[in-house]
């Protein structure tokens, strides 16, 4: 059997940082997976990614806060969602899959969930408009990740 | 490169049981991933299941998103089943779609670290049948607020009922290097 889930980056922060880049993604697997478990520096942010530094992006969701549930639909907007990393403790997660991110004649597709247990949470898509493969990944916010919050890249391989 | 999502161990019932657990975890993954399909061995309509780590039975809370149909629709609650244990997923019972049982994912990132554990879970459990609480969708995000490292994990039903024969658990590591 091939080996299809192979860590392509990890980062563990040793200092606190606004922006995680993963660069020259190999085009040699077919989906991508980002797994964060992340904790903010001070104040409380909201998770935004770039894909080959373009935010094209548009999303549909589906959330929950642990009262009501509700949905929605956004164009041209990069935060990833609407759960928010928290400074109180290493509360987020997110998970997030990037399909057929090396194929030129599509837009792709990115499946993601997020959850912080005190806040809530929340599956959505995102589209990235554009045909490009995806060489590179900005996972970022308006504010510092804390030391100690991970953020890993795989590549599955359908073959 | 090595293949780094690799199955640690499973369980199967080959006969109806109050859980299924996972112990001597190693030490050794970066991630962890539970999928399990199961049943229920009595009740009449889908039961939320419930995880504890290390046989802890405090600080747990979680929030969830749901549709349980169909007289209760789309909501999300707080602290599914307790802060005695987590949610992990829903099932059928007894009382559903003879030989229907669920498929549940629950990720688990940073299980050895000494930072409280967070949770995901993917649940569903479809009977093909329009009975009151029949089928269930839900995600949730969970959170242990406890620094051990997670050496051990229970399955378990909230209610009390046991877990159905032929009722499935693989728990996968994920290595980040």
């Amino acid at each position: 059997m091939p080996s299809t889930y192979e860590p392509i980056a990890t980062n563990t922060l040793g200092s606190a940082t606004a922006s995680i880049t993963f660069s020259s993604i190999p085009n040699t697997y077919t989906d991508l997976i980002l797994v964060v478990n992340a904790k903010a520096q001070s104040a409380d942010i909201y998770p935004q990614y770039k894909l080959n530094t373009s935010s094209t992006l548009s999303r549909v969701y589906f959330s929950g806060d642990g009262a009501s549930a509700s949905s929605g639909k956004s164009a041209d907007n990069y935060i990833v969602g609407t759960q928010q990393v928290y400074a109180s403790g290493f509360l987020f997660n997110a998970i997030c899959h990037f399909m057929n991110y090396s194929n030129t004649t599509a837009f792709k597709a990115v499946l993601v969930r997020n959850n912080n247990a005190s806040r809530g949470t929340e599956a959505l898509v995102s589209v990235w408009r554009s045909t490009a493969a995806i060489n590179a990944i900005e996972y970022y916010a308006s504010g510092n990740f804390d030391v100690g919050s991970t953020f890993t890249l795989y590549g599955i391989k359908a073959a | 490169m090595p293949n780094t999502f690799t199955k640690i161990a499973s369980v199967s019932l080959s006969a109806q049981a109050a859980s299924m657990t996972f112990t001597a975890i190693p030490q050794t993954y970066t991630d962890l991933v539970i999928k399990w399909s199961a049943r229920l061995a009595a009740g009449g309509a889908v039961e939320n299941c419930q995880l504890k780590f290390n046989g802890i039975t405090t600080g747990y809370t979680n929030k969830d998103l749901e549709y349980v149909g169909p007289d209760y629709g789309v909501r999300s609650l707080s602290n599914v089943g307790g802060t005695g244990d987590v949610y992990s997923g829903h099932i059928p019972t007894s009382g559903a779609t003879a030989n229907t049982f669920s498929n549940n994912e629950i990720y688990i990132p940073n299980y050895t670290s000494a930072n409280y554990k967070s949770i995901s879970v993917d649940s569903v459990a479809e009977s093909n049948s329009a009975a009151i609480l029949d089928f269930a969708l839900a995600f949730a995000a969970g959170l242990l607020s406890n620094t051990a490292a997670i050496t051990s994990i229970a399955l378990a039903s909230d209610t009390g009922y046991n877990l159905a024969a032929y009722s499935t658990a693989t728990l996968y590591g994920i290595k980040n290097s």
